[in-house]
């Protein structure tokens, strides 16, 4: 399927929104959505969501013979998967360039960083390594993959215990996690990836764009920084002026939502490794909730009320005065009262049946009385101006017979003349205020 | 054993070639290591010249001093159906030959990978030069070829194609100059290089190319990575690429004026010779 193309007016209402400092889901323009980090029962597996961006990643390791010009390095291997069930758009045939600079960039922030020991991975050199494997799924796709997969792919590394080895001689034995607790994967540091949008010729700056903010951004700038503000990685495209400036800036910004997202991750390793310790309950089915209706719900986003009453104020002073208000009540008896009164039936003669049911009718919806007879008289109203302008000739065709139906002015006769005409029929469709009919 | 007299029989004392072999990269690197550290702000020479094939619209070939060898070929608008703007389609190839030593898996993933990556790295350079409003509905196409792997291969791309684009007469804001720096690994000095040679880009612990429209002062594409550093260090060797640049401009605009006195000189003698 072709991804549903921006409409011009939301692509404007979204450019003079980042204009004005707002976003549409009422954030910062610093700030970031929701993470929220949750771990399979295995070791290794997790599902990282920011906002409603989702990303899984599982890391698995074997061993194999190391490459031949790198005897001594365990073998690293990464993949993010890119699937419809994420978006419409993303269909095998389509994703290539995205997919590709995704993947790219994902290696160059967890494998030229080398934020993992690969000489640890070495059990014999230049006969067996562990090669470790880091797959990536993206389940749902609201902007900003980058860093919602960087985060995936790092808490999984650090949540993985690969199998323990020793070596006697020629001899390497593996065990299994019963004999000895899996060993983690030395990890140095751990690089994120921080992505920021810009707009409008760089003069606008978002960082965490989503997926309606991405469409309609000039350029892009991916910094992957860890806790100790190293860089690891940079990235920019789109056209850029100022770049050195750029990036200091966002490098500070980088540093701060670097330092909370690695702090969030430490806290979720630790609950995790607490709960599995303790003989908690762990995994997936545990921490994402139950999948009912109420699931899935708008968290509730901050608006901005300070300019409330002048904006009240505003649109309250050019609005139009509001109609003709029918505030008398007409009280009949004890517990029935009418509001307001019925104009006659304007659509033009009908037989005497038709009258009938026709009343029928507008008894029933007389329930609905106040809001229904005041959009009427305003349609009257609506209709006699533009009965003032000229006759809208709408075909020259002899063929069809175009008859337009001139709002007739309709003297407002009251409903109790047309119920005089009703027979004796079963009253019980008719509603309470039709029941106390005036007498003439 | 009955005698083989289709082949030359060697010597009885051979040894297999694969022991020199081994014994010729050490030298090589030695030599490397032992060689004197180069000037980081110093830019090798440049040679660039626009215009020389005669099938393709527009055509460049740059060398760098480091032996990198790219050529590139441009193709003005072809009528395309998508409707909207111009689309600049790159493609990126590297020869055979083009590195040293053996290659992983001829036409294998991470080879395809790689390439792909670059043309989409190229792509991220010129499209902003190219004033892509002024073709719609049309495609334009450039195709970089490496001939031979000497470091800063990506860069050099990005200064060919802009060139070849120039030569085919493509509508453009300015001319893309690419520029490539590394840093080496931290036990030696960790000062940042300008356009390494490929040993040096191997060794490196940190690698920066980027894309400069000079005239306009706008950086087009920044691609960097590897082992991290603080962010004033990253911002210097940013400073030091877009001067880099700027240096190499005047080259790169000399070669297309001559190529277009060039192809002025063919045309008046081709007219004068079909008019005599």
């Amino acid at each position: 399927m072709k991804a549903t193309p921006l409409s011009n007016c939301e692509r404007r209402f979204l450019l003079r929104a980042i204009q004005e400092r707002k976003r549409l889901d009422g954030r910062q323009c610093y700030d970031y959505r929701n993470i929220r980090v949750s771990f399979g029962a295995d070791r290794g597996c997790c599902i990282v969501e920011l906002g409603k961006t989702r990303v899984l990643a599982q890391v698995s390791c074997e061993l194999v013979s190391p490459k031949p010009n790198r005897p001594t390095e365990g073998v690293l291997f990464f993949n993010l998967e890119l699937s419809p069930m994420a978006a419409p758009g993303l269909e095998p045939g389509r994703q290539s360039e995205l997919l590709v600079s995704l993947n790219r960039l994902l290696e160059r922030c967890l494998r030229d960083s080398k934020c993992i020991d690969t000489e640890s991975l070495c059990v014999v050199a230049g006969e067996k390594v562990w090669q470790i494997r880091l797959d990536m799924h993206l389940l749902n796709h609201d902007g900003n993959i980058t860093d919602a997969a960087s985060i995936a792919g790092i808490v999984a590394l650090c949540h993985f215990r690969r199998p323990d080895v020793s070596v006697q001689g020629e001899e390497v034995t593996v065990y299994t996690p019963e004999e000895r607790d899996p060993v983690p994967l030395s990890i140095h540091h751990m690089p994120i990836c921080v992505t920021f949008a810009f707009f409008h010729q760089g003069t606008y700056l978002l960082v965490d764009p989503s997926e309606r903010e991405e469409r309609v951004m000039d350029g892009l700038l991916v910094i992957a920084m860890n806790k100790h503000r190293e860089i690891c990685t940079i990235q920019s495209s789109g056209v850029v002026m100022l770049v050195q400036d750029q990036i200091l800036r966002c490098s500070k910004i980088t540093a701060v939502k670097v330092a909370e997202i690695t702090e969030l991750i430490q806290k979720a390793l630790e609950n995790d490794h607490k709960a599995r310790k303790e003989g908690g309950k762990f995994g997936f089915a545990e921490s994402i909730p139950n999948q009912r209706i109420t699931a899935f719900k708008m968290e509730s986003a901050a608006v901005d009320t300070n300019n409330v009453e002048e904006q009240a104020g505003e649109i309250i002073a050019k609005a139009d005065p509001p109609s003709e208000v029918f505030a008398n009540p007409i009280l009949h008896t004890p517990g029935t009262a009418q509001i307001g009164e019925g104009i006659e039936n304007s659509w033009g003669d009908l037989e005497e049946s038709e009258k009938e049911e026709a009343a029928e009718e507008e008894g029933e919806s007389e329930a609905a009385a106040f809001e229904c007879q005041k959009t009427e008289t305003e349609d009257t109203n609506m209709m006699k101006e533009t009965k003032e302008d000229e006759p809208i000739l709408l075909s020259d065709s002899e063929e069809e017979e175009v008859v337009i139906l001139e709002p007739q002015e309709v003297p407002r006769k009251t409903r109790s003349e047309v119920w005089c005409c009703v027979p004796a029929l079963a009253m019980e469709n008719l509603v309470v205020v039709c029941s106390a009919l005036p007498r003439n | 054993m009955p005698l083989d007299h289709r082949r030359l029989c060697g010597p009885e004392e051979s040894q297999p070639p694969s022991l020199w072999a081994a014994l010729a990269a050490e030298d090589e690197d030695e030599e490397g290591a032992g060689a004197a550290p180069r000037d980081p702000c110093s830019l090798r020479p440049l040679f660039a010249r626009a215009g020389l094939l005669s099938q393709a619209q527009g055509s460049a070939y740059v060398e760098l001093g480091s032996g990198t060898k790219v050529l590139c070929a441009a193709w003005g608008p072809r009528e395309a159906a998508e409707p909207g703007p111009g689309r600049l389609l790159c493609e990126f190839r590297r020869a055979p030959f083009a590195g040293r030593g053996a290659r992983g898996r001829p036409g294998g993933l991470a080879e395809r990978e790689a390439e792909r990556e670059a043309a989409a790295a190229l792509r991220e350079a010129l499209e902003p030069a190219v004033r892509l409003g002024r073709y719609p509905r049309a495609r334009l196409a450039v195709s970089a070829l490496l001939l031979q792997d000497g470091g800063s291969a990506l860069a050099a791309a990005v200064s060919a194609a802009a060139l070849a684009l120039a030569d085919a007469g493509v509508e453009m804001y300015d001319l893309a100059v690419g520029c490539a720096l590394c840093r080496p690994p931290a036990a030696t000095a960790a000062a940042w290089m300008l356009q390494p040679a490929e040993p040096e880009e191997r060794r490196a612990a940190a690698r920066l190319t980027l894309a400069l429209l000079p005239a306009l002062n706008q950086v087009s594409a920044v691609l960097g990575g590897g082992q991290g550093g603080p962010p004033e260090d990253w911002a210097q060797a940013l400073r030091l690429g877009l001067d880099g640049c700027h240096r190499q401009y005047p080259v790169l605009r000399q070669s297309l004026l001559r190529a277009a006195q060039r192809r002025d000189a063919a045309a008046a003698a081709a007219a004068a010779a079909s008019v005599a």
